[in-house]
Formats: C-alpha cells, structure tokens, sequence
C-alpha cells in the first residue's frame, strides 16, 4: 500500500490540486459519498410519500400489493445481491492487480443488471395487460378500492426510479469495464471502479427496502 | 510581482478555453456573467410588474400575463440568480484562494454545473412558448396539475439547475474537507469559507428533496399520478411539505453565503479582526441545521393541522438566535475598528441595516397568529424581499466591487459605486417599506389589480422600482467601466489578510506561486 | 484521516453474501400469511420487514462499500440523509396524522 508521488505503476497522473493518488482516491470517495446523500434523499421522498398514504389506505396498498409477484421480487432481490457481490469482487481483483477476474466479475454485475431488467419487463408486461398503469391511463375495472389508482403510481414510479437507476449503472458498468479490460487499473488506481461500485450499491440498497414494502406488505 | 503579465486570464485565450475551463476562476466568471445577465432579465420582470401596479386595474397587462411575469420573476430570481449567484460565481473563484488550494476537488463537475444551469434555464425559457407559467414560483398543487400552459417546462427547467446546485454542494463540501493547506485548520479558515461550506450541507441534503418534488409534480401533469390530486385520494399540502422541506433550506442557501462575504467585508474595512469568530462559524452551521426544521411556517393557513403549526413556529423563533449572534458580533467589530467607508463596506453596512428589519419582520410571520393575518400579502412580499435583495444582493454587490480588483486586476470607479449603492439603498426601501404597509392594511400579493386605497403606496413602491433598476443600471456602467478602462489594481488594494490578497491580482492558473503555509488566523490585523 | 487502500477480504464478502441471501430467506418467510396471521398487526409486520431490511442494508454498506473500513465521516454522511429522510416523514406526519377532521358543510 504504497503512495506515489506524481505517476502511478499503471500510468495514471493524479490531478495537480491534489498532493498523490492517495489523496485524489479519498476525495473522490468522499464526494461519491456525498452524491449518494442526494440519492438516498431523492428516493427518500418517494418512500415518505408512500408510508404517509399507506397508512392513510391500508386496505388499498395490501389490494395494490396483491397483483405483485414475491417470487420474481425476491429473485429479483437476490439477483441484486448477487451484482452487489461480484462488483466488490471485481475491485478486490482490481486491488490485486488480476485483471481478468476484475473484468469477469464486472460481466457477471452486467449480466445480473440484465437480468433484473429483463424480469422488470415481464411484471410491467404483466401489469400494463391488466389494465394497471401509472395515472390516468389505469383502466382496471374490478378494483375494490376506488383510488386503487393511487398504489400503482407509487408501484411505477418507485420501481421506474429505481430502475432508471439500474439502467444508468449498467452504462456506468459497462464504461469501467471498458477501462479495466483496457488494463487502466491496478492497485494504485482504481477510482472510477471505486465510485462506480459505490452507487451500485446504493442501487442495491434501495432495492433492499424497496423489495419487502411493496411485495410483502 | 509580475502581475499582469501571466495570469487565469490570458492562461488560454479563445471562447473554447472557457468552455472547457476546468479553472475554477473561470468557472466563477463564467457563472458571474450568466447570473447577471439571468437578473437583468428577472429584474426586468419585475420592473413590469412593478409598473402594472401603479394603479388599480389594467395598466399594461391584465391577469393572465401578470400571473406569467410574477412566476418568471420568482423563479428566475430564485433559481437563476440568487441561489447560484453566491456560492457559484463568488464562491467558486474564492473558496480555494481561502484555503490555500489550487483549485476545487472536482473541476470537471464544477464544468458540468454550469451546464445544468444553462441547460436547465433554457429548459425553463422554452416554456414561455406555451405562455410559461402562471402558477408563482411555488407551484402549488392542484392549481399546478390542471393548468395549460410550460407548467411542466419550467418545473424540469427548475430540476435541471437543482443538479448545478447539488454539484456545486458536493464539491464545496469535499474540497474544505480534503484541500486545505498546510496549517489550515478548520478556525483558521476565513468565515466566507464558513458561509459557503455550511451552504454546501444544505444543496446536498435539502435540493434532492425538491428533485423528487419537481419530478412528481411534471409526472402529475403528464401522466396523471395523482399522489397530490385530492380526487385520487392525494393531499396538495403533502405538496407543500415537499416543496418547502427543500425551500425553506433555500432561503439559508441564499443568506448564509451572504452572509460570509459580510464577515470579510466588515472585517476588512474595520481593519480589526472579526469578534467572536467561532460564535460566527458555529452559528452558520446552526443556522443550516435548524433550518430544517421550521419550513412549515410557510403553511400556517394552508390545513396544516395546529398542532403542527405551533411546533414550526416555535423552532422558527429559534433560528432568529445564531442570526442575531452574527449581527451582534458584526456591530461589535465595527465598535473601535478603524471603518472605511468604501462601496464594499456601504453595501455591508447596508445590508446590516435592511436584513436586520427582514429578519425581525421574519420573526413576526413566525408567530401564528400574525400570520393568519399577513400570509398571503404584502407583508410577507416585503419581508423577504428585505432578506433576499436587502441581504443577499446588497452582499452580492459588496462582493463584487471587494474582489472586482481580485478577479480582474483592475480598480472600478469608487464615486460611480457609490452613487449606484446609494439608487439602490434609497431605492430599496422607498420600493418595499411601504409594502410592509400595504400587507397590514390587507392588500393581498400576487394580483395584478387592488382596492383604490391601496393606491397611493403602490405609486411610492413603484417610484422606488425606478430607482432601484437606476441604481444598477450605473453599476452596470461601473463594471464594465472598471473591465474596459479601469486603473491596474495592486495584489491588495484593502490591505486584507486572507489569502486571496497574498497572490497576484488577477491570481496566476495555479493560485499561488508556492503553496501557502498558514500559522495564524485569518484576520490577524493588530 | 488517511486509510489507504483497504482491500475488503475475500471470506469477508463470501459470509456477507451468505448472510444477505438467508436474510432474503427470512424477509420472505416473516411475510408469509400464516406468519402475518400470527402477528395479528399490519404495522407490525410492516416495522419486522423494515428492521430486517435495515439489517442487509447494514451489511451491504459495512461490507460491500466499506464503510467498516472507512473514515468514519462516511458513515456520518449516510447516516445524515436517512436522518433527514425521517425528518421529512416525521414532521408531515405530525401534521397529518393530527389534523381534525372537520364536517363539510355544503
């Protein structure tokens, strides 16, 4: 673990406001961090407005609820948690200097976003087929709740965030591994897999909470 | 020094090494002629609807164009100008020269921030072809679903330039964190830098707040959610509490930096540090965090419940008290300091002055019972335009003319400034202390036509109007004066003990010529 | 506060994923009919899946992003904005849920 001076052993040249890579690696964390606030904050909206008006219409959201799958939501979560897993791997590898298991598991991370996307799809295809859409184009006719309506905003609005999210981490994926197939990291410099990797993670967090009060409830 | 010869200014030449700058000064100027030209524009709004007002009953416009003008006047003002216009055009060419550093941790974002400003004001400019917006730079619900108009326009326009604000946020916080220089501790830091950082807490924690809002609202009007559609169930003062959980946080967005540039200004043309510099730092970030907890005073009337009401109003009075420390320990560094009453400091002295009667009037609208009477008119129009042009602009001003020598290596014309401050200052009050007037006596805002009693001080707030747009008009005249024709400034024309006056003016591409090495506080004048 | 460039164990994050995948396990079982039956409350029920959530969110953050290994700001900061978040919900629910219902009289 060793701080360099202007070039690292793979060739990157931190900028020239900070004193090393080291110093650059640990402010850019830190800002990554401070971006995830502004996330966890955005979303954090989302599930306050959803809590204040399931407890307003209880009846309503366990109806809502019921039209939702456990089965794909908790592949779904294990997937997630599986990305979550490979994508720390893959910076561990990068920390190691391997780059081939750093760029596999990076793959393995693009290749489970994939996938819950692809089972995203099938529960909207499902929904939208039943007539349950975001606002005014909700056509469902045998609610028993009258703002039945009102779940299934929350439903795409949340799961439509979160998964604009995922999109926007499956492109931010497939950049570093670009980079890490290119030989761009190593153990000296890693930061975009760094920060990367951290607002995966978030994504994965968010699903976390996401999972249980939307399909458990 | 050779100081003139190689600095941030002729460091690259040509449109494109702006456009592309990853210098923080730069970025700051590029910021600066943005916001000004941004409040040309929401000043020239205002001129309108100050000139509809005049008299009762159709002047110029009627209704419909004068509900457009007043929310393009507050959103401009409030998104465009005076939430940008400390932190990043001030903020961004100072806050590394205050602490040592060469530039800030994230120039690359600091870039894309005042892309998603441009991007995001001309997202909100495209709206006027579908007659903007008429619904006041709140965008209560449901009023802001049903109406036909660049309602949604504006809103994402205004999502767009909360991202400039987050990026500014992030790396403010990061660079006072991670950059400062050898013997910087955080009290030595100077208070703008203070300022600026507690400011940098509230974009991160408060703007994406005001993110998912924007989005719900546009999501509302496109799709037809309906979260706060009372015919689906919805609640439109949940919107409120969205809307102000972020905008209440704004406002101390807007005065902290403000506020900043003030403990520099009084500092310097005393010629005596600050006093009670760690009462000053502490209550900047006391101010940030109260502020978190009284943005339901803005809903008094609206449904929220009592019980509610009376708990914001009493964390309301709270904040009046790190407010109230700062203005004490300004009075007191005047007391015996050697004051020059140069344009800088008549704008601090002026802004002690006027944000002082906005923030006692604040205190005022905090207590229920008043506010039943005065939410929703003149009082409160009054009020803040006190603390936001009182306070804000009048620092903004000040900070102009301290760092115009800093940032162009040239001195304006001081007799010209003063004129302007004094259109301005005068202008200032004979627009708006009548207002405070007309808010008593019942006249309720954001309409174009009012009662004929409420005549005579609309035509003296009018008067005002004119003077005020006089007043910047010359120092409009001022800066470009100085830019074109002024006389060389020297490295420190104030004689100021921050490190900004330490290196050459204007500062060469790397600030400093060696790195700063601090062992004293930053206003070590006797 | 330099903490160089940690490298998270590989057993570490192996008895991490383990961890989160059987608290999946037990998300869904604690959601179960017969389960929430039992319990007899919704809310209950409700709060049971956020505290197990909260506890894989917790491994996630600890392990995963590092924050175990981290400067300790990090966590200050993530801790702040769900702090705010509860804020946001605290507050307006205070209103809300105090507000007395008033009979129309049109």
């Amino acid at each position: 673990m060793s701080t360099d001076n202007t070039v690292t052993a793979g060739g990157h040249k931190h900028a020239h406001h900070f004193r090393d890579g080291l110093h650059e690696f640990e402010a850019s964390k830190f800002g990554v961090w401070l971006f995830l606030a502004t996330e966890i904050l955005m979303f954090g909206g989302l599930f306050v407005g959803y809590f204040l008006y399931q407890s307003r219409y209880p009846e309503m959201f366990v109806e809502g609820a019921s039209f939702l799958d456990w089965r794909y939501g908790s592949v779904n979560t294990i997937v997630l948690l599986i990305s979550s897993l490979t994508m720390a791997l893959s910076i561990h590898y990068a920390q190691k200097n391997n780059k081939k298991a750093c760029v596999t598991n990076l793959v393995i991370t693009l290749v489970c976003a994939g996938a819950f996307m692809v089972i995203k799809y099938l529960e909207y295809s499902h929904k939208f087929h039943l007539g349950l859409f975001p606002g005014e184009a909700f056509s469902y006719a045998d609610a028993v709740a009258p703002n039945l309506a009102m779940y299934f905003s929350f439903y795409f609005l949340m799961t439509g965030l979160h998964g604009s999210h995922v999109l926007i981490g499956m492109g931010l994926i497939i950049w570093v591994l670009i980079r890490a197939s290119k030989g761009e990291f190593n153990s000296e410099y890693y930061t975009p897999l760094e920060g990367v990797g951290l607002f995966w993670h978030l994504v994965d967090l968010i699903w976390i909470y996401l999972f249980p009060i939307l399909y458990l409830i | 020094m050779a100081s003139s010869t190689h600095n941030y200014l002729n460091h690259e030449k040509g449109l494109w090494s702006w456009l592309t700058t990853l210098d923080h000064k730069r970025i700051g100027i590029m910021y600066m002629i943005t916001v000004l030209l941004f409040f040309a524009i929401g000043g020239t709004f205002a001129m309108l609807l100050r000139t509809e007002l005049i008299a009762p009953g159709e002047t110029i416009f009627g209704a419909q164009l004068y509900n457009q003008a007043m929310t393009f006047h507050g959103a401009i003002m409030v998104f465009m100008v005076i939430i940008p216009g400390i932190p990043a055009f001030i903020g961004n060419f100072i806050l590394p020269l205050h602490i040592g550093a060469k530039d800030v941790a994230f120039p690359r974002l600091n870039l894309l921030s005042w892309y998603c400003l441009i991007v995001g004001a001309a997202i909100t400019f495209v709206s006027l072809i579908y007659h903007g917006s008429d619904t006041g730079w709140t965008f209560y619900t449901p009023y802001s679903i049903e109406t036909d108009n660049g309602t949604t326009w504006v809103v994402l326009g205004a999502f767009v330039m909360g991202f400039s604000s987050i990026l500014t946020g992030v790396n403010f916080v990061t660079t006072v964190h991670k950059l400062r220089c050898k013997g910087m501790t955080f009290f030595r830091m100077p208070l703008m830098v203070w300022g600026l950082y507690s400011t940098a807490i509230l974009q991160i924690l408060a703007t994406p707040v005001l993110g998912i809002t924007l989005l719900l609202l546009a999501a509302e009007r496109i799709l037809g959610v309906g979260i706060f559609d009372p015919k689906l169930g919805g609640d439109p003062v949940l919107f409120q509490h969205f809307f102000w959980f972020y905008s209440h946080p704004a406002v101390y967005i807007m005065i902290l930096p403000a506020m900043g540039i003030i403990s520099e200004l009084i500092t310097a043309f005393s010629r005596k540090t600050i006093f009670g510099y760690r009462a000053i730092a502490f209550s900047s970030i006391g101010i940030a965090a109260v502020s978190f907890f009284v943005w339901g005073h803005h809903m008094f009337v609206s449904g929220q419940s009592e019980l509610a009401g009376v708990i914001f109003s009493l964390l309301t009075m709270l904040v009046g008290v790190p407010t109230a420390i700062k203005t004490f320990n300004w009075v007191a560094t005047l007391y015996k300091g050697s004051v020059q009453f140069q344009s800088p400091m008549l704008y601090a002295l002026g802004f002690l002055f006027l944000f002082t009667i906005g923030g006692v009037t604040g205190i005022m609208l905090a207590t229920i019972g008043m506010d039943v009477h005065f939410h929703d008119t003149y009082f409160v129009v009054a009020h803040f335009h006190y603390v936001m042009v009182g306070g804000t602009l009048m620092a903004i001003m000040g900070g102009i003319y301290y760092w115009f020598p800093k940032m162009f290596g040239k001195m304006y014309n001081e007799l010209a400034a003063q004129l302007s401050f004094l259109f301005i200052f005068i202008g200032f009050n004979v627009t708006f202390f009548p207002q405070f007037v007309l808010g008593a006596m019942g006249m309720p805002r954001r309409y174009f036509d009012y009662l004929p009693i409420y005549e005579p001080l609309n035509k003296i707030s009018t008067f005002g109007a004119y003077m005020i747009g006089f007043g910047f008009l010359i120092g409009l005249y001022v800066i470009i004066d100085g830019l074109l024709k002024g006389p060389k400034a020297s490295d420190n024309p104030w004689g100021a003990k921050t490190l900004e006056w330490q290196t050459a003016s204007p500062p060469p591409h790397e600030n400093f010529l060696t790195e700063p090495e601090v062992t004293a506080g930053p206003y070590e004048y006797r | 506060m330099s903490h160089g460039h940690h490298i998270i164990p590989m057993k570490v994050l192996i008895k991490t994923i383990v961890a989160l995948v059987i608290l999946t396990g037990v998300t869904v079982v604690a959601a179960l009919d017969v389960v929430t039956a039992t319990i007899g409350s919704h809310a209950i029920n409700t709060l049971i899946a956020i505290l197990i959530a909260s506890v894989k969110a917790y491994l996630v953050a600890a392990y995963f992003m590092g924050l175990k290994y981290d400067s300790r700001t990090h966590t200050l900061v993530l801790i702040s904005s769900v702090g705010f978040v509860i804020l946001l919900y605290l507050f307006s629910a205070i209103d809300i849920f105090s507000r007395t219902p008033i009979e129309s009289t049109l």
